[in-house]
């Protein structure tokens, strides 16, 4: 059952652009689902319909069958975590234990609670020896586990990321790709990311939407998505590298292979059944 | 220049690992005792005891220097300024050119008081700022119950303090690549932009912060948990120097 979904959302801002058009959207509960689209297409809007910092203008956005506007909604925001592209726009509080606590004191846990949730947030971040750290001495990808710290503090079961790795080395990417990963898989936590990564998207993703102006033009494994190069290309985005290459063998090398691999575990795969 | 001298970080010290709440306390009452007497004995002590302090903990010379240096010189003008101001006395009469200056005996008493009571209270403070972090200040004055909201801009201040001069950082160095500070006039013309580009930004980054703090749960209050408890340690050292202060204070008034 899906916990998370929209149906025929439309959006538009106040300037009268119109943003999501018909947007249906679904996710299960402890899946990782991944948004690809490129800027401008309507991600972000699209992410803040998910725990109602905007409402639709017409459609509905349900969590866990039931219509977010019948929710109450300190009760989605503690369902739905969001971390922010910028971690900038998100910290705030002088200390990095400081920021973490400042969900659970929000919902009204007692001293202990929120110290528990906090210690185990940032335990779960890597991120507990900097704990009394000015949040401004700290690195952007350190700032980055502390935003994500701060959303798993209020132990929310599904957590929105607006690109996670914008801006990371590929060694921070990776690590904060692992640690999201770590949280599907060890807590059962639901995810969903946008990214421009498209990389990332089949080591860590178990589903993929893409988005072109607004509209959700292809869905399904990564596998079934990066299968149409062409609607992947015109949405203005890229295969991954090694299918990019693999496609490049089969065409132009003509290389006789029936697979196409999205990883470089798949690839090393195929290349031992040629 | 203005965003590398804010960012420079205090050398950690002995004083570091002191309570803030302690520093906090004790910086209170040596203001209170260093400006609180006619006499400029007690602040000068105060000054001199505060800087001596500093230098023992390992805080450098030079950087002492430094960041005391406008204090100093402005006391030392508002002192030197007092004896022409005030008085009746005449202490030495000076011809400069056509001006004729008379410095008074009483001015001059006013004016060593008004400069030992700038040294005497800038130093004491130093003591805070060269071993107490901002967080540290804002969690202390938390702890002594100073208004919420105060705290809650002190806070908010705080941390977007940063961000705006990484962004103003930002767009000096892009207007300078682009020769935007080629002539008097263009500089004019670049800061101008400079300060509404800023507000614009700020406000994007204002409602991006409240709708980030929305999503955690934001009802019109910041409230975060401090968990530090008082150690046996920090009222010692706190009863120690308050009794120390006390005591200057009464043979000193």
């Amino acid at each position: 059952m899906a916990i998370l979904e929209t149906e025929n959302v439309n959006f538009a801002y106040p300037s009268g652009a119109e943003i999501l058009h018909g947007v249906n959207f679904s996710v299960n509960a402890g899946e990782c689902v991944a948004l690809l689209g490129a800027n401008g297409c309507g991600k972000t809007t699209l992410f803040q319909h998910f725990n109602g910092l905007l409402k639709p203008h017409s459609g509905r956005v349900l969590l866990k069958g039931k219509d977010l506007s019948q929710w109450h909604k300190n009760e989605v925001f503690t369902q739905v975590g969001m971390v922010f592209q910028d971690p900038h726009d998100q910290l705030f509080a002088a200390s990095v234990y400081e920021d973490v606590s400042y969900g659970p004191k929000n919902i009204g846990l007692s001293p202990s609670d929120i110290q528990e949730r906090v210690e185990s947030a940032l335990k779960q971040c890597k991120m507990w020896d900097q704990r009394n750290h000015s949040i401004h001495q700290l690195s952007y990808g350190q700032k980055k586990r502390v935003a994500i710290a701060g959303v798993l503090a209020m132990r929310s079961e599904i957590i929105v990321l607006d690109e996670p790795t914008a801006g990371l080395d590929p060694r921070t990417a990776a690590d904060l790709m692992l640690t999201l990963k770590g949280l599907q898989v060890n807590k059962g936590l639901t995810i969903i990311l946008s990214t421009h990564e498209v990389d990332i998207v089949p080591i860590y993703c178990d589903k993929v939407y893409v988005m072109q102006e607004g509209r959700i033009v292809s869905k399904g494994t990564p596998e079934q998505v990066f299968s149409d190069p062409v609607l992947i290309r015109e949405a203005y985005l890229r295969l991954p590298r090694i299918a990019h290459l693999w496609e490049i063998l089969k065409h132009k090398e003509g290389l006789d292979s029936s697979s196409n691999p999205l990883t470089i575990k798949e690839a090393r795969k195929a290349f031992r059944k040629l | 220049m203005l965003a590398q001298g804010i960012r420079v970080q205090n050398p950690t010290t002995k004083l570091s690992q002191v309570d803030g709440r302690v520093k906090l306390f004790l910086t209170v009452a040596g203001l209170l005792a260093a400006t609180s007497t006619g006499s400029w004995i007690l602040p000068f002590c105060f000054g001199i005891g505060s800087l001596l302090l500093l230098r023992l903990v390992g805080v450098s010379g030079h950087l002492l220097w430094r960041r005391l240096r406008p204090i100093l010189l402005l006391a030392t003008l508002i002192g030197v300024s007092q004896i022409f101001i005030n008085g009746q006395t005449p202490l030495f009469q000076w011809d400069i050119f056509s001006i004729h200056l008379i410095g008074y005996h009483e001015g001059m008493e006013r004016g060593e008081l008004f400069a030992a009571r700038i040294l005497g209270g800038v130093s004491v403070m130093s003591v805070l700022t060269f071993t107490t972090t901002v967080q540290e200040w804002i969690q202390a004055l938390a702890w002594f119950r100073v208004p919420q909201v105060v705290i809650e801009i002190m806070t908010l201040a705080y941390s977007s303090l940063f961000t705006l001069l990484d962004e103003l950082e930002r767009l000096q160095k892009a207007q300078q690549m682009r020769l935007g500070y080629g002539t008097w006039w263009r500089s004019i013309q670049s800061l101008g932009a400079i300060g509404g580009i800023l507000f614009i930004r700020v406000f994007d980054k204002s409602v991006r912060l409240w709708q980030a703090m929305r999503c955690r749960g934001y009802n019109g209050e910041i409230s975060v948990l401090n968990n530090h408890a008082l150690k046996r340690k920090d009222i010692l050292v706190s009863g120690f120097g308050f009794i120390m202060i006390l005591g200057s204070w009464l043979v000193g008034k």
